[in-house]
């Protein structure tokens, strides 16, 4: 029985090593939240950040959740002192390197929520890349503090 | 002990004349060095802050809001829209956070105007839920276009509808200012906070433009 015992134990850090070992060949995604926004408000701002760990660049290219209608990543900008914001086809991330979305730059923008969300509340995005399979994240509705931006 | 006793003068005057000396500095470099500053506070509008003029809206309560409004309190002013899924959030939550600082460090805050840019989407029922999440006592002003052009061509907003077939009808995308109005007492536009906005700079920008007028009203 002990020495079941001590060779399960055993198995334990191959098990959690297996996983990481996997995702260091494909794309990562890390830190994914949606800004939880006021009842009346019917598009949301997804942020995360997609780690590209592979040789070769990677092209995220849509994205769906069944919590929403449609979604279109979005890119905010300033420009003399006007704040703008535009639609962004696909966004490229380079062979060993990252991509960020976050406030006041790139975002995902969640258009037709099927319910209001709250913090807390997790929501399942699919995303889709080019020549890639397509990867699910969770993402957690958070509100977020003014010194957090 | 009687060479010690005989030092003990000289060190006094010494001390003195160092005291004195500093006090000579600090005097002379005082006034100097506040004038410096307040021509350095960045956005502020000054000699010439502009009066503003009589206008006409309505709150998130439908209630009348009107240039009275504006007077003998100071006021941040921010035009946004409420469909805006980024950069007015943030900035209504940095707005907020100004507010609570400043109330918890026992200043006077300022009242906080939200003022729409898409009166076409947002009605006062639709601000009423908007506003409170925020901050209750925020004020979300809307009006008919005409109205609202009355306020925002004082002040030289811009905002622009985007054609982006993709975004859909309902979704449209709204170009906008996205600087915050520190509005005076006296309803003049007394500075202007660029974007991007950072709390610490802009709640230090509000106490010292607002030292810098009180000084100028009351001299």
């Amino acid at each position: 029985m002990k020495k079941l015992v001590i060779l399960l134990l055993s198995l334990v850090p191959a098990l959690l090593l297996t996983p990481h070992l996997l995702a260091e060949e494909t794309v990562v995604i890390e830190k994914a939240w949606i800004r939880e926004a006021p009842p009346p408000v019917e598009v949301l701002a997804a942020y995360m950040v997609i780690k590209n760990p592979t040789d070769k660049d990677i092209i995220l290219t849509d994205a769906e959740s069944s919590r929403f209608k449609h979604i279109m990543f979005h890119q905010s900008m300033l420009e003399n002192g006007i704040v703008k914001m535009r639609h962004v086809e696909n966004i490229v991330i380079p062979a060993h390197s990252s991509f960020e979305f976050k406030p006041g730059s790139f975002h995902l923008m969640l258009m037709g929520k099927d319910k209001i969300l709250q913090a807390g509340d997790k929501v399942q995005l699919r995303l889709f890349f080019e020549n890639n399979e397509p990867v699910e994240v969770l993402a957690v509705v958070k509100k977020i503090e003014a010194e957090e931006e | 002990m009687s060479s010690a006793s005989g030092k003990t003068p000289l060190i006094l005057l010494a001390l003195a004349a160092l005291l004195a000396g500093a006090f000579l500095f600090l005097s002379l470099d005082k006034p100097q060095r506040i004038a410096h500053t307040q021509q350095k506070i960045p956005g502020l509008l000054w000699p010439a802050p502009k009066p503003l003029t009589v206008f006409e809206l309505r709150d998130q309560n439908n209630t009348p809001f009107t240039l009275e409004d504006l007077k003998g309190r100071w006021s941040m002013l921010f035009f946004g829209y409420t469909h805006c899924p980024d950069v007015c959030p943030t900035t209504m939550t940095l707005l907020d956070s100004v507010v609570d600082e400043l109330k918890s460090e026992k200043k006077s805050a300022p009242q906080v105007v939200f003022i729409t840019i898409d009166p076409e989407r947002d009605t006062p029922k639709h601000l009423a839920d908007y506003i409170t999440y925020f901050n209750p006592d925020f004020r979300g002003l809307s009006g008919t276009p005409e109205k609202l052009s009355i306020l925002t061509g004082q002040l030289g907003i811009l905002s622009m509808k985007v054609d982006d077939q993709k975004t859909g009808k309902e979704g449209y995308i709204m170009d906008h200012t996205a600087s915050i109005f520190l509005i005076g007492p006296e309803a003049r536009l007394i500075g202007v906070f660029s974007p991007p906005h950072n709390k610490e700079d802009i709640m230090q920008r509000y106490l010292e433009m607002r030292k810098f007028i009180e000084k100028q009203a009351s001299s």
